[in-house]
């Protein structure tokens, strides 16, 4: 019997105290399963990492040890990082929230239309050729030194994954279920709302968290092409005057502003639609 | 249906017209001929079988009938109805494959076609909730697909396609992809319940006994072209339950001519 089916069993029957105590420590266990391995490799490369900058000698400017990093990290944190974190947290946001709106408008019409789809792929797909690096300059030049640049850059950069993802989520759903739906008399909208929607949600939290690992590189390149303010502007700011500490310090809280947005999608996922993961599992 | 209330079992409206008729159909897929010149009847609340060989265009025929396929020529009528959308609205069609909404639980799955007629969805759920119970899953309703074994779910599938209150069913192959007790377990049950609700059945199967079991008319037909070799009437005697009655003489008989026709037609 698998872990799963032991779990699922004994929900049928009617959970004793010792019963409700044996799960909470299996699932304590699996957490510290799922939790070790990366920690464990963290410390390693962390160690080696302060190893090598204390005793090979390498100029801070190019390699700072960690707790050099630590120490500008704490110092600048409430002149420098506490605001341009915010800053770049609402750029990654915003753009995120916008890129989503926009690419689930997009892939859900050109999924409706066979017309507006052959239309519209092509430029869709050369949107994705557009260098970043040179369009995000020109934003700059457009919206000057405002947070819209840099929301747009994140959109995007984000919606492509989104829309792609999601198209697929929605046709890929069995054309023997459609006929099925068909004889139970359902409407394009229902067949739509109470079929194609649900079985791509699955897909659309995908296409979500590739999205939710670039969109912290948008905010940067955005802020690299014109800013005041935020990470990136750091990055510029330190990287000119070779404080490369400060450098790493905004890289590590770009990282785990990364992870963090991950995270949160992968969380709303198992919110959203428990039944994917059960479905795996049969 | 939109008319009905109450939660008992959807009766079959009484409607001018009868069963179900094709006259001379042809059905092409490009060159490939898939059925070639088809004529059926059947009356309504009658039950036919239809058995052959892969590729023979059985199910080709169960889509016609549906409304989901036009015929290439020829006419299919479902209660005097001809277009594809009248004929959608009177048939309801269930494959193979169970095909529940893995996000939904056995009472919300049963609720679609009520849902799709307008009705909310608490009050769907509320009257499905008896057919659940006639259908020998009550204590189930909010169990979902993944929690519920092969032969459930079909019945499930089976629930769901009866409560959309058509009057004609269609079924391809229903119980192809149960193991053997299940799908006797399941036969029996179905026989039983379209005795206490009948409805004009057409069922698609490559399994003789099936086919005897579940109809009262036994169509035969030949691969390539699809066309139909000849219709058996089934004339059994009233026995206990399916095993006795597979027993009987004349079933064994019937199972051996239907058998030696499909010989020919392979």
């Amino acid at each position: 019997m698998t872990l799963a089916e032991t779990v699922r069993s004994s929900r049928t029957k009617a959970p004793t105290p010792g019963d409700r105590q044996a799960r909470r420590q299996r699932r304590l266990a699996a957490v510290v399963k799922r939790i070790l391995p990366p920690t464990g490799i963290l410390l390693v490369v962390g160690v080696l990492w302060q190893v090598a900058s204390d005793s090979f000698g390498v100029p801070k400017y190019i390699l700072p040890s960690l707790s050099d990093i630590w120490t500008s990290a704490s110092e600048r944190w409430s002149d420098t990082f506490s605001s341009a974190t915010w800053v770049t947290l609402q750029e990654v946001l915003i753009g995120f929230a916008f890129a989503i709106a926009v690419g689930v408008v997009i892939a859900l019409a050109l999924h409706l239309s066979a017309t507006l789809r052959t239309a519209f792929m092509p430029l869709l797909i050369g949107s994705q050729a557009v260098p970043i690096v040179v369009i995000a300059p020109v934003l700059a030049i457009i919206f000057g030194y405002t947070l819209m640049p840099k929301v747009i850059v994140v959109a995007l950069i984000c919606f492509f994954s989104i829309v792609v993802n999601t198209m697929h989520g929605l046709s890929s759903v069995d054309p023997e279920l459609i006929k099925v739906m068909r004889t139970l008399d359902a409407s394009r909208w229902a067949i739509l709302r109470r079929v194609e929607i649900p079985a791509a949600l699955p897909s659309f939290f995908t296409g979500l968290r590739i999205s939710a690992t670039y969109a912290s590189v948008g905010a940067v390149f955005g802020e690299f092409a014109g800013s005041l303010d935020g990470l990136g502007y750091v990055m510029i700011q330190a990287t000119s005057q070779l404080q490369t500490d400060m450098v790493f310090v905004a890289i590590f809280i770009l990282t785990f502003m990364s992870i963090s947005l991950f995270l949160a999608v992968s969380i709303v996922e198992r919110l959203v639609c428990p039944w994917a993961r059960k479905e795996d599992r049969r | 249906m939109r008319s009905q209330t109450g939660s008992q079992l959807p009766s079959a409206q009484s409607r001018s017209g009868d069963g179900v008729d094709l006259i001379n159909v042809v059905k092409r897929f490009g060159e490939t001929v898939a059925v070639s010149g088809a004529d059926l009847s059947l009356p309504r609340h009658g039950r036919m079988s239809i058995i052959g060989p892969s590729g023979c265009g059985k199910s080709t025929i169960l889509s016609m009938i549906s409304g989901l396929l036009d015929p290439t020529e020829g006419v299919v009528r479902v209660e005097g109805a001809t277009t594809m959308k009248e004929r959608l609205a009177r048939c309801a069609w269930m494959p193979q494959r169970d095909l529940l909404l893995p996000w939904r639980d056995v009472a919300g799955n049963a609720a679609l076609a009520l849902e799709n007629h307008g009705i909310s969805k608490k009050e769907s759920r509320e009257r499905v909730l008896e057919l659940i119970d006639r259908f020998g899953l009550s204590g189930f309703e909010r169990k979902f697909p993944h929690q519920l074994s092969g032969g459930m779910r079909q019945r499930v599938s089976f629930l769901r396609t009866m409560a959309a209150g058509k009057d004609v069913l269609l079924f391809d192959e229903p119980f192809g992809a149960l193991d053997s007790i299940t799908r006797a377990d399941l036969q029996q049950w179905l026989r039983r319940t379209l005795e206490e609700a009948p409805r004009t059945t057409v069922l698609v199967t490559h399994d003789v006994e099936e086919a005897l079991l579940l109809g009262d008319t036994v169509v035969v037909m030949s691969a390539r072209p699809g066309r139909i070799v000849q219709t058996v009437d089934v004339e059994l005697p009233q026995t206990e339950n399916r095993r006795e009655l597979i027993r009987h003489p004349a079933f064994a008989e019937l199972r051996d001519e239907l058998l030696s026709l499909l010989e020919v037609a392979e």
